[in-house]
């Protein structure tokens, strides 16, 4: 902890950089980040081969058919595709494959893997990024109400609601509502995207239930950290000064106050973008819901090493991606950063 | 005082949910209490089957899963010959089969004017061709054994063919379950198991019109189909894993029918509803309580007899299947499946099983639990996460065998890390370390007398499914003998010795076999047939079979 | 604990109950009953319901009646009992994990924004792989070589979500540490360790009370969740275990829908609606210059 005696360390990475050095920290952080990839390559590789039991019952036949394979054809099997050999090489041909872009076929049923990760990321893009989406707006703009309102009826309406639905675990509001809008009331479907994005005028029918059951789970950690980010920054002395110096109350709300409490809410977005990928595989369960969660999970229960791979990788970049993302764009949202002058 | 406003919107928000929630007691299935006592429409335009998992591109080599997925697969391919509802062999891609008195030779008559879905005539020159394909690509998922079938030769439009051994169940095995594959198609594909839905083309009674991963398939009635009429001119299949899902779709009429038994409350719940049937039969996938018996005590028939008896399987069936099952043959063969001995049945007698421990050495110990050879008795009973139904009967087990002095702790783990244990690269060459195991095999095996020895045989490369270890000199015997029968009277005479023999060893207690209950719309299409052991979703289900 | 007792020991106490409400504020008091009752029900609650839930004690589906309030599950177990000693597994679970992702969350936030630029660069790199690994997968494997134990679950559940909260420290520690009145310490030459501690604390430590909440939020329903991927121990009872033999037996479509499954999923709703409430109230409190907010 020697450095962050000097003062002046932690300022020089948000504050007065020259040009010159910029650019020295941005490939820095290229560097940084090219690390973290490398290492996810590394365990996306790792993790399949340490789950146990291996693809065998996939590849070889479900149930008894893969034990009354001779122990010969089970290993002429493996070799099929390139199990029989060590691990360093399989490591190899994974590493080569992956610098051609070639993520190989699924063991499951032979697709590439490519052609399924494509098909899974735009319903999961649909899904969960309009039910980040929604959450976002919503519980940013309830969050700020809410602490403006933080004494106030209204305000403790929404804390009480947005903390409700936060708190239900998103299966058990799924089946709820599944079972109210779809069996009772006979409403809505219960399962799946209809014909898909053939028919896309009954898709949003279809995708009501679950961008509903992800929105109103999800809405409320956005609705509770811009009130507690909003409290503190409306709490700050420099609110105080504006207040003191007559700025008028709109602009000091959303100018002085808002774009700086944004500041970890605009973390928190980008982070739940990360997991975007990963999909929400309970909710995609309960729906039927043909997304990237759904994938994943078959694919680990299949021990589809290629597909697990592939799912992974998707998950990686972007989660890498969008903590640069977030990295980069601080000084956007909080104008103190981006000028780096201090008053 | 300005605190206590907060209180107010709680318990609005709270009534308002409760009663949300309350206007869902309705759901509760009773509204409609008609059973089914009109037939439904035995043909219909369109129907939709929920499957819980995606089966691949419907080819014999990509489909997923052995139920439901060959079951789907046949909508497209047809085999020589079909299991009726009795599971015996009926004609089909042949039109007469002539078994040659050695059950050595087999001569098929094939059907005239077949042609595959692209309008290629069908010829005899397919099924040698899939004879080959399948012998030189193993990997199928239930890839026919056809390492006995020694030659195939066509005669105008009549296949013969010849084994190496006789086969009184070559017919009912193979000729039955192996998917005859379009020589102008596979010849070119290298890697079966990469193929593609395009190349999903057979004789079949239905057309794969499109496949959609992990949202399902839409199949087109064939109208060419030369071995009966399609009852349907659609079929839908929909993905659904999650079963409460399922059974909401069934109960709104989305899917019009689903691959999987209906839990038994459920199905007293559907039973109530307007236009869904449930229609029940015996199932012949097995449940089983397997020992290590390479394990000590587990090396002692009488500690394994001991078990067995203080289990009592009808408690077991009345508790977690609500009676929907049938009761075990100690001797592991369904009775309702061909060759079973129906004289044997599973004893219950707790003061039996103590005096047997007793007899066998166990002092009493501490806890309640007997000491055997200076060890108490303690084991961990492996069971698969995935099977509700297996964690209850592990869980009923644990509890009975309590009472005997047996300390059981159920462990419930992954499939992948259950197999890891019990059956280690399934490959029992590779030995297992575990002390019990909830395990069970599927229903083909009930229809094949030669798994019997495949499941008890002490001589690996031929018991390839013995996985509790079992070594004994008079059941090796017996199912050499077995083997070797050139009739299938003769074969079910040595089942039923091997049945009497595994009755007195307990190398696992066969505690029962869940029956089949599936739900269906009736109101949309009543032409279901169920096959024996293997329930309604078979080809005589979609199809009116010219016999 | 000692004022939730109070609270629960002596409501006519009403000197007591005005101490709590003043100091937490009502919701914060809501909370804290509820929490602390809750607590209670952990510690006390199992010996008190009869049966260690376990085993049935009754037939399949068994209706409530005197001793049976919520009637038996699937095999007859009761359900009643199940809730009660659930209720352990679930509030160690939030809690533990809850206390563990905001200690480390903390430290490693702060020390990240305010430290040498290699520590900062170390442990945002390492918190960008954590968040990278897939959760799935990690449980599994997790769950087959180290047991399905509750202990496994918190630990596997904190190490997952310490990385997220870690960047939200730090933002927040980046964003006190060039406000005005900070830059003007600094630039008067401000040792940071203090300035660290005295002022930027102002700004962080209310940052702190949400993580926790929400760590601890997240582990209750995350692992009700797992419990009904299949991936807990279905053997033990839990709030997440009696969902998931509610879902296994296809309770929600039955009439017994209102006494199984929805007790279990209000239990986890409340719990974490109470934790929230805490949450919201020390927050509140624990800021002095909030209290000037109109």
């Amino acid at each position: 902890m020697t450095a962050t005696d000097s003062p002046g360390s932690a300022r020089d990475l948000v504050t007065g950089r020259s040009w010159r050095a910029t650019g020295g920290y941005l490939a820095g952080r290229c560097v940084e980040y090219g690390v973290v990839l490398a290492l996810a390559l590394v365990i996306n590789f790792v993790l399949p081969r340490a789950l146990p039991g291996g693809p065998l019952q996939t590849l070889g036949g479900g149930g008894e058919s893969v034990g009354l394979l001779s122990p010969e054809d089970q290993k002429r099997v493996l070799a099929e595709y390139g199990l029989d050999r060590s691990t360093s090489e399989q490591f190899l041909t994974y590493l080569s494959n992956l610098a051609r872009l070639d993520l190989g076929n699924s063991f499951a049923d032979g697709q590439p893997v490519v052609d399924v990760i494509s098909r899974a990321l735009p319903w999961t893009l649909l899904l969960v990024g309009s039910s980040i989406l929604l959450g976002f707006g919503i519980g940013v703009l309830l969050g700020a109400f809410g602490a403006l309102r933080r004494q106030r009826g209204k305000g403790n309406i929404l804390l009480g609601t947005a903390l409700l639905f936060d708190s239900m675990p998103a299966f058990w509001l799924g089946m709820l509502l599944i079972a109210f809008f779809g069996v009772f009331l006979g409403v809505l479907p219960t399962f799946g995207v209809g014909d898909g994005f053939d028919d896309p005028a009954a898709l949003p029918r279809h995708l009501l239930l679950p961008v509903l059951t992800l929105t109103l789970t999800g809405l409320g950690q956005f609705f509770l950290y811009t009130r507690y980010s909003m409290l503190s920054v409306l709490s700050s002395d420099h609110i105080e000064h504006g207040r003191a110096r007559g700025i008028p109350r709109r602009r000091l709300t959303i100018r002085h106050a808002l774009r700086p409490a944004l500041l970890p809410v605009h973390t928190l977005l980008m982070i739940e973008i990360g997991f975007l990928v990963g999909g929400a595989v309970v909710v995609e369960t309960v729906f039927a819901y043909p997304g990237l969660g759904r994938v994943t999970f078959e694919a680990i229960r299949a021990k589809d090493f290629p597909l697990m791979q592939g799912t992974f990788l998707v998950l990686t970049v972007t989660v890498v991606a969008m903590n640069a993302v977030a990295d980069a764009t601080y000084a956007l949202i909080d104008p103190r950063v981006r000028t780096g002058t201090a008053p | 005082m300005s605190y206590l406003s907060l209180l107010r919107p709680l318990p609005s928000v709270l009534i308002a949910t409760t009663l949300l929630l309350a206007s869902l007691t309705g759901c509760g299935g009773d509204r409609e209490s008609s059973s089914a006592e009109r037939p439904g429409p035995k043909r219909a335009e369109e129907l939709t089957i929920a499957v819980a998992t995606d089966e691949g591109t419907l080819t014999p080599y990509t489909q997923n899963t052995g139920y439901p997925g060959s079951n789907l697969v046949a909508l497209i391919y047809d085999k020589l010959l079909e299991l009726d509802e009795k599971n015996q062999p009926q004609p089909l891609l042949a039109q007469s089969m002539r078994a040659a008195p050695d059950n050595k030779t087999f001569t098929l008559t094939l059907r005239d004017g077949v042609t595959w879905h692209d309008g290629e005539p069908f010829g005899p020159d397919d099924v040698v061709f899939s004879v080959d394909y399948y012998k030189k690509h193993t990997v199928a998922d239930s890839a026919p054994q056809l390492q006995d079938v020694k030659d195939v030769t066509v005669d105008g439009n009549r296949v013969v063919f010849t084994l190496g051994s006789a086969d009184p169940e070559f017919p009912s095995r193979l000729l039955a379950d192996m998917r005859i594959l379009p020589e102008h198609v596979w010849s070119t594909i290298d890697k079966p198991e990469n193929a593609t839905a395009e190349q999903a083309i057979g004789t079949g009674p239905y057309k794969l019109v499109s496949y959609k991963k992990d949202q399902g398939y839409e199949l087109q009635a064939n109208p060419d189909y030369a071995m009966g009429t399609p009852k349907l001119d659609k079929i839908r299949v929909s993905i659904i894993p999650e079963q409460q899902t399922a059974l909401a779709a069934l109960r709104t009429g989305e899917v019009d029918t689903w691959s999987r038994t209906v839990p038994e409350e459920q199905a007293k719940g559907l039973e109530r509803q307007r236009g869904i049937k449930i229609v029940r039969g015996p199932g012949f996938a097995s449940t089983l309580l397997a020992f290590n018996n390479a394990r000590k005590p587990f090396d002692n028939p009488e500690v394994r007899r001991a078990i067995a008896q203080a289990i009592d399987v009808d408690k077991i069936i009345e508790t977690v299947l609500r009676g929907r099952a049938e009761r075990g043959n100690p001797g592991f063969w369904h009775p309702d499946a061909p060759g079973a001995d129906p004289a044997l049945g599973h004893v219950y007698d707790v003061a039996g099983a103590k005096e047997a421990l007793d007899a066998a050495g166990a002092t009493p110990g501490g806890d309640g639990i007997q000491v055997l050879d200076g060890k108490p008795l303690n084991f961990t009973l492996l069971v698969y996460s995935v099977s509700p139904e297996r964690i209850r009967v592990a869980e009923l087990i644990r509890d009975m065998l309590k009472q005997v002095g047996i300390g059981v702790t159920v462990n419930s783990l992954d499939a992948d890390s259950v197999d890891a244990k019990v059956w280690p690269g399934y490959d029992v060459t590779k030995g297992r370390d575990y002390d019990m195991a909830m395990w069970g095999w599927s229903a083909p095996v009930m229809l094949d007398t030669t798994m019997l020895p495949a499941v008890v045989d002490s001589d690996t490369t031929l018991g390839r499914l013995n996985i509790t270890g079992t070594k004994d000199p008079q059941l090796d015997q017996l199912a050499d003998r077995l083997r070797a029968a050139t009739t299938l009277e003769e074969r079910h005479t040595l089942l039923g010795d091997m049945q009497r023999r595994l009755a007195e060893i307990v190398p696992f207690v066969t505690l029962y076999y869940p029956d089949g209950a599936y739900a269906y719309r009736q109101d949309v299409f009543d032409g279901w047939v169920y096959q024996d052991g293997a329930g309604i979703l078979n080809k005589m289900s979609y199809v009116d079979l010219r016999r | 604990m000692t004022a939730t007792e109070v609270v629960l020991a002596a409501p006519a106490e009403a000197p007591a109950r005005r101490r709590l409400r003043d100091l937490l504020g009502v919701a914060g008091a809501v909370g804290v009953t509820i929490v602390g009752g809750m607590v209670l029900v952990a510690a006390i609650g199992p010996p008190l319901v009869g049966n260690d839930g376990l085993s049935p004690v009754a037939e399949p589906w068994a209706e409530p009646r005197a001793g049976l309030w919520l009637g038996g599950d699937d095999v007859g177990k009761d359900l009643f009992a199940q809730l009660v000693i659930g209720t352990r597994a679930s509030l160690a679970v939030g809690i533990a994990v809850g206390l563990i992702t905001t200690v480390v969350a903390a430290v490693v936030g702060a020390a990240a924004a305010v430290g040498p630029r290699w520590l900062e660069a170390t442990l945002m790199r390492l918190s960008d792989v954590m968040l990278t690994l897939p959760e799935l997968p990690l449980l599994i494997v997790a769950a087959a070589f180290l047991g399905r134990g509750i202990d496994i679950r918190i630990a596997i559940l904190a190490s997952l979500a310490w990385a997220g909260a870690a960047r939200v420290v730090r933002a927040g520690v980046l964003s006190a540490w060039s406000s005005p009145h900070l830059e003007v310490a600094k630039a008067m030459g401000a040792p940071a360790r203090h300035l660290l501690i005295r002022h930027a604390s102002y700004v962080v430590a209310p940052l702190l009370i949400p993580i926790f909440v929400r760590g601890a939020m997240r582990a209750v329903i995350a692992d009700a969740s797992l419990s009904f991927l299949g991936l807990g121990d279905p053997t033990t009872p839990s709030w997440g275990t009696i969902l998931y033999w509610a879902s296994a037996s296809g309770a929600f479509l039955t009439d017994a829908w209102s006494r199984w499954p929805l007790p279990a999923g209000l239990a986890i709703t409340v719990t974490v609606v109470a934790l929230a409430l805490i949450g919201v109230a020390v927050e509140d409190r624990i800021n002095p210059a909030m209290r000037r907010v109109r």
